[in-house]
């Protein structure tokens, strides 16, 4: 199983509601993202680019890319983030996580990955989300995880559930009769930075 | 003696560096700094590393700097310090003493920051039980030991033969593994940098040699430094009105 994701950038209008579900999906604390969109155009964000009438505005959803050749876990000391070799997500393990960083250095993906520099802040009292969502830690690193608690009981990242343009889509590239894989067959794709060799799973259909 | 000894120190009482009383109140100095370094250290470790002004897009700052500086004197240290030995060069002998006990200095200094730079300190034990051996992080953490250890043999060996014992033989061979050891430490450390695809700047083959070359004029520099301030001293405590 190769669990890999596909967004259509043509129908994602940079809601961020991805982005609010995985937070609520995972208690992620606060100043933590693990998924963004981006905003392929102008320098402020859901600014376009170019002058009028000649504007061009798209939005890059961002998160871990769980890639195939991961640079993060070559170089993790102790093994702490490791790619599982069942579904092929790139997990992390917090319990084991030294905190010395250098998986976010050697990430050429900058800004997935998350060093908790403080005791983690919560909006509510409470946890949100998942029961079985990880706990966070203070000083260890965390990342998009493809929702691994959820893939356990069978369903899909919170990501996906929630895209009101039902721009996303999540399946096991491996598998030919996959939603991903036939989307992968029909349409025109990219992939951010190929020419790192990391071998991403995440495709952005254009 | 002792009078000429006393008459020359006078002059230069606040700074009696071969005495007893200069030594003392180094150590004393030095472990006052120890504890208010340990206090803060264990300051940043519960009030969280958000103390130290390092963020997420550029998770390493001046500890990682440092650590990096440190290896480099250290390494440059040992190289200047063996080179002359393993290539049969006379005269450097108070030279390379010093310069291996300032190297030894540097290199404890340089583990240290990596100590105080990680989140989880607690957990260092992980790194021998649980160790990735394809990670450039734990080439250098197994390179540094070797090396450290490398380095307190050599500079046994130097006491040892300036006591009259040991051939110097056996010193010109511990010499040129130091030498190489050195090279290659600081290399290894490059190889943490150099090897990430994602940071252009350090993606380079010539990481290694440019961290080398740096290492060896710093080393160059401290050695000198250090030898220049101490032949002072001993000048001044050696040469008396009446000797």
């Amino acid at each position: 199983m190769h669990y890999g994701m596909v967004i259509d950038t043509k129908r994602c209008v940079g809601c961020n509601a991805c982005t609010v579900a995985c937070k609520m999906a995972n208690n992620v604390p606060q100043d933590i993202f693990w998924t963004r969109a981006l905003t392929d155009g102008g320098e402020m964000m859901d600014t376009p680019a170019g002058e009028f009438p000649d504007v061009s505005l798209r939005y890059i959803t961002v998160s871990c890319q769980h890639c195939e050749n991961p640079a993060c876990a070559k170089v993790c000391p102790v093994g702490a983030t490791y790619k599982d070799p069942e579904t092929g997500v790139v997990r992390q393990d917090y319990d084991k996580c030294i905190g010395c960083r250098m998986c976010m250095s050697a990430c050429p993906y900058t800004g997935v990955r998350s060093f908790n520099w403080e005791e983690p802040r919560y909006p509510m009292d409470f946890a949100l989300g998942d029961a079985d969502a990880p706990k966070h830690q203070k000083h260890v690193v965390e990342k998009c995880i493809f929702c691994y608690q959820r893939l356990a009981r069978g369903e899909t990242p919170a990501c996906m559930d929630l895209c009101p343009a039902r721009a996303r889509h999540f399946g096991d590239l491996d598998d030919p009769d996959s939603e991903v894989s036939k989307l992968l067959k029909e349409r025109s794709y990219e992939q951010l930075l190929p020419s790192e060799g990391t071998k991403p799973s995440v495709y952005y259909l254009v | 003696m002792t009078e000429n000894t006393s008459a020359t120190k006078s002059p230069k009482a606040p700074a009696a560096k071969f005495g007893g009383k200069g030594i003392n109140i180094g150590i004393v100095v030095a472990a006052l700094l120890t504890i208010m370094g340990l206090a803060l250290w264990v300051m940043q470790l519960s009030g969280g590393m958000v103390q130290t002004g390092m963020r997420n897009l550029d998770s390493w700052g001046l500890y990682i700097t440092m650590f990096m500086f440190l290896v480099g004197l250290s390494a440059g240290g040992l190289i200047i310090s063996s080179a002359p030995r393993v290539f049969g060069v006379e005269g450097f002998g108070g030279i390379s003493k010093i310069a291996v006990w300032t190297s030894i200095c540097c290199t404890v200094l340089a583990i240290g920051f990596v100590v105080v730079d990680l989140g989880q300190p607690l957990r260092l034990w992980e790194l021998f039980a649980y160790s990735n051996l394809g990670s450039p992080l734990m080439w250098d953490i197994i390179v540094l030991g070797t090396y450290l250890i490398l380095s307190i043999v050599y500079l046994w060996a130097t006491l040892r033969f300036e006591g009259g014992k040991g051939s110097a033989t056996s010193l010109r061979v511990i010499s040129a593994i130091a030498l190489v050891c050195a090279i290659l430490v600081h290399s290894v450390t490059a190889w943490i940098f150099g090897l990430q695809q994602g940071r252009e700047m350090w993606h380079t083959a010539l990481l290694g040699p440019w961290f080398v070359s740096s290492a060896l004029v710093c080393g160059v520099a401290l050695g000198s430094w250090w030898s220049s301030l101490c032949a002072r001293r001993a000048t001044l405590s050696s040469t008396s009105p009446s000797s």
